[in-house]
């Protein structure tokens, strides 16, 4: 039983991995907490649960065109609820409100486009479907291929921004907006990327997550941003390996609690993790502090 | 100039208006019997309620059924002759705002005998103490909405809450399944799954089953791995579920997943819809589920209504439809029972109906045998109902 529930909570891990590499990052170099990060991650699944069961296409491209679909959604994210606000210096709490208002435009046509129903994949569409007993678990190749996926990433979106050019330029960003620009750096080009890079991943992970479940719905969005803010206070803001640990942990503990007290507790025990890292470690497990970074 | 054609204009509505006043004095003149022979109070001819659905808005969905059984009852009950039926529709827009709007509307401007509606448990709660307060009988037919009479006397309902037929489904479990473990889930956030697992909890206990574990959910969830995991390692023969459709769907088809092909589910109401039937596929093949209506009921008055109701709307009833046609016929009883004079006035005949109403114990309707409580709640017999090749059978 053990060794299933490992295997349950690492590809729950791996989902809430995904889904807040996107949140850190954006987090991490503007200090902006992008509300909309969650509704970008239900029209992941919404459109490639479109693209595959209503009009027919396989797993494979539908999830390149909803990689396509979100970064565009990403971009109109930073021209319609962050760009504006720069230009005129608002401080943080002017851009949470508006990507909050833009999820709930994102939320609205959801429910006018397709519903406000659970919707399922026709069953035949789910790519990775067979279950494999290895022994001490039931696996499906779609966990592997996930937990691969989330993996692969996270990696390519740490060597992104720790060796290309572009990563350079977000982390002089981070560092120092007005030294950057100073410096040549293109800032709303960079921030345009990110934003473009965040919403893809969360669009990445609501494909999975839509089939991985057989389930998608216009409020899918609503648990998981949650979820994600304890993520990347866990595993330490702005930190792309920390989202990973931090998404496997918060896994660990959800499914330790059921295990060990009761289902009860299961979203207490992320939240208490979290409220425990807080007051122990407050930059968290591989953030830098800012007094460091200043 | 002007001034000669709007003359014209009144001279033409002036004649309107004699014509129309000679012809009323015609037939009062004509039919003297009914306006002045008869001596003593006399019944009402007319009786006028008042119906308020979601017909718009997210529980719109509910409404076509509520409306076609209500239409079906209406036709064939001023077909029967008097007291006639005048009921008035009206749409709440699902909103608890517009419930209340209606119920004043109806109260005051229209002065209505009672309330059919509104649908939703929220909405009663809202726009019923209105009704109460005015003294105005409500009868409610898609509520089930635990102690939802409790808002006053004046609240009277044939929806049946589906949890008083749960202990049906465990006698049927015991019976078809040979149940002696059972774990259970459930969603812990949602009230109405809450009281499944209890009512649940409480049969299963009566019927000396054992209840090896429990676990829980929440709404929204979409990966019950964990918790199915710990259930299967318990080792029951049969899992209890009590969750809304779309999470009794993902349990289903995750334990299945989970390698646990050969244990028997029961449930709540969730089973009982065709959506879920639909969406959970083979992995709710067998299941058992009781229903205080069911389509393929057998008793004389559920198949002449299932076949009334086919030949009317070319599609087939559901529960609202048969509770909404059994509220207007005990409605109608209630009328003719209370006895409610020409020269009654509003208040006097809506108290009338009212415990008219209330005296009615026993009811022989599409539902079945309803017997009434004290706090004017519905008990039926219900059927328990199996998925049997994607589609709900009678248990036998």
């Amino acid at each position: 039983m053990l060794s299933q529930q490992i295997v349950n909570a690492l590809s729950q891990g791996a989902f809430y991995a995904m889904f807040a590499a996107g949140l850190t990052l954006i987090f991490g170099v503007l200090d902006i907490l992008n509300m909309a990060h969650g509704a970008v991650f239900m029209w992941g699944a919404m459109f490639s649960w479109y693209l595959m069961s209503v009009l027919g296409l396989g797993f494979g491209p539908a999830l390149v065109l909803t990689v396509i679909f979100c970064g565009a959604l990403g971009l109109l994210l930073e021209h319609t609820a962050f760009r504006p606000l720069r230009k005129r210096g608002g401080g943080h709490l002017a851009p949470l409100v508006s990507s909050l208002a833009l999820s709930i435009v994102l939320v609205s046509v959801a429910e006018k486009l397709f519903g406000t129903r659970v919707v399922r994949y026709q069953t035949d569409t789910i790519p990775f479907q067979k279950s494999l007993d290895v022994g001490f678990a039931q696996i499906s190749l779609l966990q592997i291929v996930l937990m691969v996926m989330a993996l692969f990433l996270t990696v390519s979106l740490w060597y992104l921004i720790s060796k290309t050019k572009l990563g350079r330029s977000i982390r002089a960003l981070q560092e120092n907006p007005k030294v950057a620009r100073l410096m040549g750096v293109n800032v709303e080009w960079t921030i345009t990327w990110m934003f473009i890079i965040a919403s893809a991943l969360a669009g990445v992970a609501g494909a999975f997550l839509g089939v991985a479940y057989n389930s998608a719905s216009p409020y899918m969005g609503h648990w998981i941003d949650l979820k994600g803010f304890a993520v990347i206070i866990l595993g330490g803001m702005g930190s792309i390996p920390g989202a990973l640990l931090g998404g496997l942990l918060i896994a660990f503990a959800e499914i330790g609690t059921i295990v060990y007290l009761s289902s009860d507790y299961r979203d207490a025990a992320a939240f208490v993790v979290l409220i425990g890292m807080l007051l122990l470690r407050p930059s968290g497990l591989l953030g830098s502090s800012k007094e460091v970074r200043a | 100039m002007m001034n000669c054609s709007q003359m014209v204009g009144a001279g033409a509505k002036f004649a309107h208006r004699l014509g129309a006043f000679l012809f009323f004095l015609g037939v009062a003149a004509a039919a003297p019997g009914t306006a002045i022979g008869q001596s003593g109070p006399k019944p009402i001819s007319t009786a006028k309620l008042g119906a308020v659905y979601a017909f718009s808005g997210p529980f719109a969905i509910y409404s076509p059924t509520i409306k076609n059984g209500l239409e079906m009852a209406l036709d064939e009950l001023n077909a029967q002759g008097d007291p006639k039926l005048d009921v008035i529709i009206e749409d709440d827009r699902s909103t608890k705002d517009d419930a209340i709007n209606v119920y004043q509307k109806f109260i005051q401007r229209d002065k209505v005998l009672l309330i059919f509606g509104p649908m939703i448990g929220g909405q009663v709660f809202a726009a019923g103490p209105l009704a109460q307060r005015a003294g105005v009988p409500v009868m409610l037919t898609s509520v089930a909405t635990p102690a939802i009479t409790k808002v006053g006397d004046y609240i009277f309902r044939t929806s049946v809450e589906s949890s008083t037929v749960i202990p049906f489904t465990v006698t049927a479990a015991k019976r078809l399944f040979d149940t002696k473990k059972v774990a259970q889930i459930y969603t812990n956030d949602d009230q109405f799954s809450v009281g499944e697992y209890k009512a649940f909890e409480t049969a299963l206990k009566a019927a000396g089953v054992d209840i090896v574990g429990v676990e829980t959910v929440r709404t929204g969830d979409v990966d019950f791995s964990a918790q199915l995991t710990k259930i299967r390692s318990l080792n029951p023969d049969t899992i209890v579920i009590s969750s809304q459709g779309q999470e009794t769907v993902g349990i289903l088809t995750q334990a299945r997943k989970l390698g646990m092909e050969k244990i028997h589910f029961i449930g709540g109401n969730a089973f009982n819809s065709a959506g879920v039937i639909k969406d959970a596929g083979t992995a709710i093949e067998g299941s058992l589920s009781a229903t205080p209506w069911f389509l393929g009921m057998k008793h004389p008055k559920n198949v002449e209504f299932v076949e009334r109701y086919r030949k009317r709307f070319s599609s087939d009833p559901d529960w609202l439809a048969a509770q909404t046609y059994d509220a207007m016929y005990l409605v109608k009883q209630a009328i003719r029972n209370a006895a409610i004079h020409e020269d009654d006035d509003i208040k006097t005949a809506r108290h009338k109906l009212r415990d008219s109403l209330a005296a009615i114990k026993t009811f022989d309707g599409v539902l079945g045998q309803i017997r009434f409580d004290e706090n004017r709640d519905p008990h039926v017999e219900g059927a328990v109902i199996k998925v049997s090749n994607g589609k709900h059978v009678l248990a036998e």
